[in-house]
């Protein structure tokens, strides 16, 4: 299950989809806006995103994630547009049949999402706005990726 | 296409490129930074998405593909 949806997630419905009979492990990891970014006082922000190719990159994750690890179940779940301090950006859910490749494999498909998915943030403060610039586009080569 | 900062800079998100027959990526930025010299291409990290997937420098274009510039990403 892949959403991208600019309405409230709904986290169970996401730990809910991941279960099975099989399963020993389900894990699920909330991404939640944060009122402050170095120190600085953030009232709001906003999520843009490239539709196709973040539901692209979203479903190739999950697809990997459940190849390599030899998990059962991956949903994951990325709010865009307007979003308030404290709501859920994103959800990841996962499960499989014990607790290790579930917890390690979950912080994977984190990480990757904060690489490769076209999704940006922008942060809003009391005297202005950023994009957030995160770290990974290194070289304009595009080798990397 | 253009996102984000981008596309605040430009004010535009989508546009056509006009380009010679088995023109490549690079030809394809290259007449991005003459149309929109705002967005200071020579300074800025981007990837080049053709089709929803990463691509180099040398891919070679067809007609209809479609090309986004694709600023650090900062979602989760």
């Amino acid at each position: 299950m892949i959403t991208i949806t600019e309405s409230e997630l709904d986290v169970q419905s996401f730990t809910d989809s991941v279960h099975g009979d099989e399963n020993g492990a389900v894990n699920t990891f909330l991404g939640v806006t944060r009122n402050s970014t170095d120190g600085r006082a953030v009232i709001k922000l906003e999520y843009e995103c490239y539709l196709p190719m973040a539901q692209k990159k979203l479903e190739e994750i999950r697809l990997e994630a459940i190849e390599k690890w030899k998990i059962s179940s991956v949903a994951i779940g990325h709010r865009i547009g307007a979003l308030a301090i404290g709501e859920t950006s994103l959800v990841v859910a996962v499960s499989g049949p014990h607790r290790s490749p579930v917890f390690e494999v979950c912080q994977y498909i984190v990480d990757r999402i904060k690489e490769v998915v076209p999704i940006w943030k922008k942060e809003f403060f009391e005297d202005g706005a950023i994009w957030v610039d995160s770290i990974q586009c290194e070289s304009q080569s595009g080798d990397r990726l | 296409m253009l996102f984000a900062k981008f596309k605040e800079i430009a004010n535009v998100g989508n546009f056509d490129l006009d380009l010679p027959a088995g023109a490549d990526v690079n030809e394809a930025i290259d007449k991005i930074c003459l149309q929109y010299p705002s967005l200071n291409l020579e300074e800025a990290k981007f990837l080049i998405s053709v089709n929803y997937d990463y691509a180099n420098h040398s891919k070679f274009l067809q007609e209809g593909d479609e090309i986004a510039l694709i600023p650090p990403v900062s979602g989760g």
